[in-house]
């Protein structure tokens, strides 16, 4: 072969490639448009149905949905599983009935036993979101999976469920895996509500920091102290934790528990030379959550702190006090020291917010309204 | 027959919803995004108007906003929908002029009987 006919065959085969490669495109998306129109119309009814159902307007309803065939049911399930997740009281009963009917919760207790991870994380994210309590044995047995993710489902789950019976359980996982994020052991833990809160307590005094700051977390997503010393242990913590991370959270806690206990701690914070910088900026920020007066004069002072970080938050602070919040920072702007320079800036942010409060609310050009006639 | 407007992106809840309060009999309005609901407000301003928090484009908080300011719709009885149910986002829906904030996953009888008494409040 000479070389224009070398370039023309490989011209050809480029060409053969790019044509074969569009005619696949072409025949996926066909085929894949064909079947959502067929999962559409084979949806369409018995959505309607499924909507009636949740409102009470149809009392045949569930003998209906209960009989789909596998095919109308395939296609009606993850509709109906996104419902779940919509609407709470006699809706979501209706729907776990449905659930309970077709199957879906045998089958899913079924799956949670078998050796596929995908098999088992499926079924524990399906029956977590259907409250299944007959499913709570194998998944607290699951916290102890050796497979990682395996175990942050069954955690998920968990928290979904919302048994506080398996709340020790759930702060166990960060033992016996430090890998496994704190963060999501303290919201599935706040998922357990106001009944985790004696555990929550037992789990403020463990060796491990991780341990510590999972349940402070909690304690501050509930954000109300669920059992009495509740408050005073954060308020501890606060003090004395030997880990930073977890003053700091502890500090983020009080803001939001809210008592004279929290706020007495948290003033105590602020000018703490134990304290690092962090910690401090965390109480000072926590006086801003908190919202109580008396931390309107103490955080004047905190605007001249050395620390950028603690000027910066006792200056927003102030902002969260109200009318008293507000005027201090105005009257503290006018100088010329750092103090002065905090306060000014989050004296002209709010300036900013409350213009926007009162002017017209920014609309998006390429979507603009159009404009209203004095006779509309 | 009152008219209740609800906008949300989430055509789930609106089926719910306009059902809900149509066996209820209300009429019902729907919008899928903030920029529609106000068009649908300025059209024909409603009794009651739903709205969800998060929206793309304008958010729930901006068409209260709007509607707040608009003397046609400024006395619209107005529910927030959300799944934000922190603090400050219920202070941001009441700063805004919302009567009510009902936290999803919700109840649809609680919504209806939350409707009821905002519209029964229009009349007295």
């Amino acid at each position: 072969v000479d070389g224009g006919g070398a370039v023309i065959l490989v011209l050809s085969i480029l060409a053969a490639i790019a044509l074969g490669t569009i005619v696949i495109t072409l025949i996926t998306r066909v085929v894949r448009l064909r079947r959502t129109r067929r999962r559409d119309r084979l949806v369409a009814g018995p959505r309607k149905r499924l909507v009636a159902l949740l409102v009470g307007g149809d009392d045949g309803g569930l003998d209906q949905l209960a009989g789909l065939s596998p095919a109308q049911w395939r296609a009606l399930e993850p509709i109906a599983v996104t419902m779940l997740e919509k609407v709470s009281g006699n809706a979501r009963h209706t729907l776990a009935l449905l659930f309970e009917r077709q199957g879906v919760i045998a089958r899913a207790l079924a799956d949670l036993r078998r050796s596929r991870f995908y098999n088992r994380a499926n079924a524990a994210e399906t029956l977590g979101t259907l409250h299944c309590r007959a499913a709570l044995p194998d998944l607290g047995s699951l916290l102890n999976a050796s497979n990682e993710e395996m175990r942050v489902v069954a955690l998920r789950a968990l928290g979904r469920i919302g048994d506080p019976a398996y709340a020790e359980a759930m702060l166990d996982t960060l033992v016996h895996d430090p890998t496994t994020p704190a963060s999501l052991v303290a919201y599935t833990l706040h998922q357990l509500g106001q009944q985790a809160s004696p555990t929550l307590l037992h789990g403020m005094d463990h060796p491990s920091p991780q341990v510590r700051l999972a349940a402070i977390t909690a304690v501050q997503l509930l954000g109300a102290p669920g059992s009495p010393g509740v408050c005073t242990r954060v308020a501890h913590a606060l003090r004395t934790d030997e880990s930073t991370a977890v003053r700091q959270r502890a500090a983020e806690a009080l803001g939001r528990l809210g008592t004279q206990v929290a706020l007495v701690a948290l003033l105590d914070a602020t000018s703490a030379t134990t304290q690092t910088p962090a910690v401090r900026a965390a109480a000072v920020s926590g006086l801003g959550t908190l919202g109580a007066r008396a931390a309107v004069a103490p955080l004047c002072v905190l605007l001249g702190d050395d620390e950028y970080s603690v000027a910066h938050a006792a200056a927003r602070s102030l902002l969260r006090l109200g009318p008293e919040g507000r005027t201090a920072l105005r009257d503290r702007s006018t100088g010329a020291d750092r103090a002065a320079a905090h306060a000014a800036e989050a004296f002209a942010i709010t300036t900013l917010g409350d213009r926007r409060l009162e002017g017209p609310a920014t609309i998006p050009t390429a979507r603009r309204i159009p404009v209203l006639h004095e006779s509309t | 027959m009152a008219l209740i407007m609800i906008a949300d992106d989430d055509p789930d809840i609106c089926d719910l919803v306009q059902f809900q309060l149509e066996q209820n009999g209300f009429e019902v309005a729907v919008a899928n995004d903030g920029a529609k609901a106000i068009e649908l407000a300025r059209d024909r301003p409603p009794d009651l108007a739903i709205l969800d928090v998060s929206m793309p484009g304008l958010s729930g908080l901006d068409v209260c906003r709007l509607l707040r300011e608009e003397p046609t719709t400024a006395s619209t009885r107005i529910i927030m929908l959300t799944t934000r149910i922190h603090e400050q986002d219920l202070e941001a829906g009441f700063n805004v002029g919302a009567d009510d904030y009902l936290p999803k996953p919700f109840s649809l009888r609680e919504l209806s009987q939350r409707v009821n008494v905002l519209i029964a409040s229009t009349r007295r």
